[in-house]
């Protein structure tokens, strides 16, 4: 009871990245060489896939030194009937199995040895093996980069952070829903974590130092 | 090929209650002046109440006692749904729609919030009965929710007056 009383109270406040890392790549899924922006619905942010064009920079520092990558897609059946409450607010129907925006990016490099995990809700813990997977891999930090920031993001942040994981969110490697929107999970997820938020050039750092490779 | 991805746009309508409610109440929820009337109509109509309390307290300083019959859980975390029988007391309850107040409203009541729309139900808060981190945080996270259900904000007069409507559908059948 002490031991997660100190973990909701974000006491994390230790080196940019303490313990064993893996790198989450949180759906970065379909084109990212063009505009995705939706000017009739102001969705998602401007920009959007500038931020996720940085990501690949960050898989490749990952990979020089044998961080551990885990892909998360998300995915919903043809049928629908996995949506749940999803589209009850502002999202429309969205990543459908047999549409071809809902592969994983290119740009981001998913490989047949990679951890890849398809899930049907937000978070990245919920109903899927990531769980399993991290226990395996003996995580201690989580770094995540991907989208959205508001939602898929926020909400794996939420549910690391309650799992007693630290966690760093790479601020200019996520894009948002809104840009308001984007900047408020920033703040919220800072506000669990302080010290979480994190650029990509100091990760980038950090990575060569604190991995040694195999 | 039947696709539906480009022909869905219409918004599924919804009530503020749908299917049956249950009240769950975070912590604090006592200091707000619209609470009393909240939860004395969910008691008096006979919708169930939980009570989510980090310990043996009550829901708040001014003590609304857990009546019997009344659920009680213990969040270990932030999310009421984490490390709670909260998912399987609402199963059993029959309940889909989650009246929410009480709790800081960017922190215990997002994350509640966001487990109980990944469950499936729908969710509607009291945002009168609530406060964020900051006023900033408050208005952030409502936002938030707001995007994953429309409708979810709601004042605890409109509640009330949902409550007492399911009540004379349920009562008329």
């Amino acid at each position: 009871m002490s031991a997660m009383a100190k973990i909701v109270t974000g006491a994390h406040t230790s080196s940019l990245l303490p313990g064993k890392l893996v790198l989450l790549v949180i759906d970065v899924q379909g084109e990212l060489t063009g505009t995705r922006y939706d000017v009739a619905r102001d969705f998602p942010m401007p920009n959007f896939n500038e931020y996720m064009r940085r990501i690949p920079a960050v898989i490749a520092a990952a990979r020089a030194r044998s961080v551990p990558i885990i892909y998360m897609q998300e995915v919903h059946h043809p049928s629908l009937i996995d949506f749940g409450r999803e589209l009850d607010g502002f999202e429309r129907v969205h990543c459908l199995e047999n549409a071809p925006d809902t592969a994983i990016s290119p740009e981001v490099q998913l490989r047949p040895e990679s951890f890849h995990i398809r899930k049907r809700r937000y978070s990245s813990f919920f109903c899927t093996e990531l769980d399993i997977y991290l226990r395996g891999l003996e995580a201690a930090t989580l770094l995540m980069v991907g989208g959205f920031t508001d939602v898929c993001v926020h909400y794996t942040f939420a549910d690391a952070h309650q799992r007693g994981y630290v966690c760093r969110v790479v601020e200019d490697c996520v894009a948002g829903s809104s840009f308001e929107a984007h900047q408020t999970a920033l703040q919220a997820m800072e506000f669990l974590q302080p010290g979480s938020r994190c650029r990509r050039d100091e990760v980038i750092a950090q990575m060569a130092v604190i991995a040694p490779p195999r | 090929m039947n696709s539906p991805t480009h022909s869905i746009s219409a918004r599924p309508r919804r009530s503020v209650i749908e299917g049956n409610p249950a009240l769950l109440v975070l912590g604090g929820a006592d200091v707000y002046r619209p609470f009393a009337p909240l939860l004395n109509a969910a008691r008096s109509l006979s919708i169930p109440v939980i009570f989510a309390t980090v310990d043996a307290e009550t829901c708040g300083p001014t003590g609304s006692a857990v009546l019997a019959g009344e659920g009680r859980i213990h969040p270990p975390c932030l999310s009421a749904f984490l490390g709670t029988p909260l998912s399987l007391l609402l199963a059993r309850l029959n309940a889909q729609t989650l009246l929410l107040a009480g709790g800081r409203t960017s922190v215990e009541v997002h994350y509640s919030f966001v487990d109980a729309h990944q469950n499936d139900f729908f969710c509607r808060l009291a945002e009168d009965c609530m406060a964020g981190a900051s006023p900033a945080a408050h208005e952030a996270a409502l936002k938030a929710m707001e995007y994953l259900q429309t409708g979810a904000r709601q004042s605890s007069t409109t509640l009330v007056a949902a409550l007492q409507a399911f009540e004379a559908r349920r009562s008329s059948k």
